[in-house]
Formats: C-alpha cells, sequence, structure tokens
C-alpha cells in the first residue's frame, strides 16, 4: 500500500507509526476542505488542500492518494468524480495502515 | 549547526525532524507550521540554516525569507520545481523538491557553511601543551607541515597544533596569508625577499613551488 521507496521509511519504526497517525488526522482535514471547495467551486481552496496533501502524501509514500491530489490542483480537474475517487482511495489506505 | 524546520504540512515536517535527529553535526532549534511564529522565534534564536516550504496559508515562504534578520543559510523544500529559479534568486543554498530522501537532505546541508570564525576576530586560539594560547593572527610569520601537525611560527616561537594545512588555509584571511608550497603558508607582512623558488620570511628560506609561485607572484604589489 505504501511505497517503501518513501522518506517514511527512513526514520525509525516508532516515528514512523506516530507520523502515520499525524498524516491520517491531517488527511481527514484536507478532504473535508477539498471537499467543500469542490461542492463550492472555489478553485483556489481546493488547489491549496490538495496541494498540502499531495506533499504529503508523497512523503508517506502514498502514491495514489499523491496522484488524485496532483490531479485535483487543476482546476479542470476539480470535479465530485474525482473527490469521490480522493474519498475512496483514502478509505483503502486507512484501512491498510490504520 | 542550528536549523529552523517551516513547513505547515506536518507529516513532511516531522520527517525532516527526524532527519535532523539523524545527522549528528545538526541540532533542532525549533520547527513550526506557521512561518509568522517561526520568524518571532528567530528574533531571539537565530540559527545557521532555515528550511522553508514555500507555499503555506498564512505567508509564503519567499516572503518570510524576505522578512528574515541576519543571514542564516536558507534551504527551500516544496512539493513544485516552479519555483526554483526564484528561491536561487533569494540566494537558496538548495532547493528540495518533495519527497525529500534522506540521502538528498544531507547532501544540502553539506553546502551549508558557517561564517568564518576568524573573519570576524583578529585572534586565534592555539593549543601548546596542555594550555591554549591565544595569537593575534597578523603575529603570525609563517605556517609549516609536520606530519599529521602543522607549526604556527610567531615571533621566534613555535605552536605545534593537530590540524592539516587546508584547515590553517581556510582559517587564516586571504587578504594577509598565502600558501606558497603544500608545506608552507606565509604572512605576507613579513616577506622580506623573494627569489626564484624561495621566499625569506623573518630570515628563514622557505620554498616556493611552481603550483603556488603563480598565485604568489599575482598577488605580490611589483613595480
Amino acid at each position: 500500500m505504501l511505497d517503501r521507496d518513501a522518506p517514511i521509511f527512513e526514520v525509525s519504526e516508532e516515528i514512523r507509526n506516530s507520523i502515520i497517525q499525524v498524516y491520517l488526522r491531517d488527511a481527514s482535514q484536507s478532504i473535508i476542505e477539498i471537499e467543500g471547495g469542490t461542492i463550492q467551486k472555489e478553485h483556489e481552496v481546493v488547489r491549496k488542500a490538495a496541494h498540502k496533501l499531495k506533499g504529503a502524501s508523497a512523503t508517506l509514500g502514498a502514491t495514489e492518494m499523491t496522484n488524485i491530489c496532483r490531479n485535483m490542483e487543476n482546476p479542470v480537474m476539480q470535479n465530485m468524480d474525482m473527490l469521490h475517487k480522493l474519498k475512496e482511495a483514502f478509505k483503502t489506505l486507512k484501512n491498510a495502515i490504520a | 549547526m542550528h536549523c529552523l524546520i517551516v513547513d505547515d504540512d506536518n507529516t513532511s515536517r516531522k520527517v525532516i525532524e527526524s532527519f535532523v535527529e539523524q545527522s549528528e553535526d545538526l541540532s533542532l532549534a525549533g520547527s513550526f507550521g506557521n512561518p509568522q511564529k517561526a520568524l518571532q522565534f528567530l528574533k531571539k534564536n537565530p540559527v545557521d540554516v532555515i528550511l522553508v516550504d514555500i507555499e503555506m496559508p498564512e505567508m509564503s515562504g519567499f516572503d518570510m525569507v524576505d522578512s528574515l534578520q541576519g543571514n542564516p543559510s536558507v534551504i527551500f523544500i516544496t512539493g513544485k520545481e516552479k519555483y526554483a529559479v526564484e528561491a536561487f534568486d533569494k540566494n537558496a543554498i538548495d532547493y528540495l523538491v518533495k519527497p525529500v530522501k534522506y540521502d538528498r537532505f544531507k547532501n544540502a546541508l553539506e553546502k551549508v557553511q558557517l561564517p568564518d570564525a576568524v573573519s570576524d576576530t583578529k585572534f586565534i586560539f592555539v593549543k601548546s601543551g596542555s594550555v591554549l594560547v591565544k595569537l593575534d593572527i597578523y603575529d603570525i610569520d609563517y605556517v609549516e607541515s609536520i606530519g599529521d601537525y602543522i607549526g604556527v611560527h610567531v615571533a621566534g616561537k613555535r605552536y605545534v597544533v593537530h590540524t592539516t594545512m587546508k584547515e590553517a588555509e581556510m582559517k587564516l584571511p586571504i587578504d594577509q596569508f598565502c600558501r606558497i608550497h603544500r608545506s608552507f603558508i606565509i604572512n605576507f607582512g613579513r616577506i622580506e625577499q623573494i627569489e626564484e623558488n624561495t621566499a625569506t620570511v623573518v630570515e628563514k628560506v622557505l620554498p616556493i613551488s611552481r603550483t603556488y609561485r603563480k598565485n604568489l607572484m599575482k598577488r605580490m604589489n611589483t613595480f
């Protein structure tokens, strides 16, 4: 589920586990912002939240989340279909690593 | 080397914090998600290097760097490549694109050069036996290599120090000292005479090697 070549695998297991908890908490918040921005068509809100979540996901090695967030930085890709993909990817990730 | 991390993304920030802890030559002075709080902290706690994100909600990393007092080294860590030119315009030491791996992080930190302590002072301390002797840099006549040690010659005395010629060369002010041989660094002010392949410094005749002669002659004030 996580790319083992990611930076998170270069820290100790104890720290990694604590960082994963931080990620899950922050990602939930970012997804709420992305959802609100997508519904309201506030492109800059979505872009900023997606950008932040993209960086965190890449650091964690959550490749699918990273790719979806990268797409959602682009206003053209900010739609309900992409939001649904993001939420599904997060749900799968959470089940795998939480 | 004291460093400060500024990134609104907690996950990336925590990983960089861990990288700092893994690095023996680094100590974490502070870590902030908010650049304005980081600026407040820096007013009372100067650091050697700042690792800063660019896109942050309260203030961009560029604006933060523009507001810095003092002259810490800056390394940008960001999710996009497009800011690189502006980053280097702001004299960034390096520009890291997330996700940042430990080797790349270390490589960036190795580029940070701390200000030379000697440049702010005209004194240097050398260990003589069990005591540290304070020397006026401009009183040094010349420095010679002695195996794994160097000999610092001052007013007829020699202080033997465990260091390299390269280290000594870096610590001595470049406008006053010149390497003339792999085994000798001389004080310009103490040169009495220069011949084809030798320099006389306080009555001591020292060799000038072909490698260093050109540079020495370029720096000499001759008719």
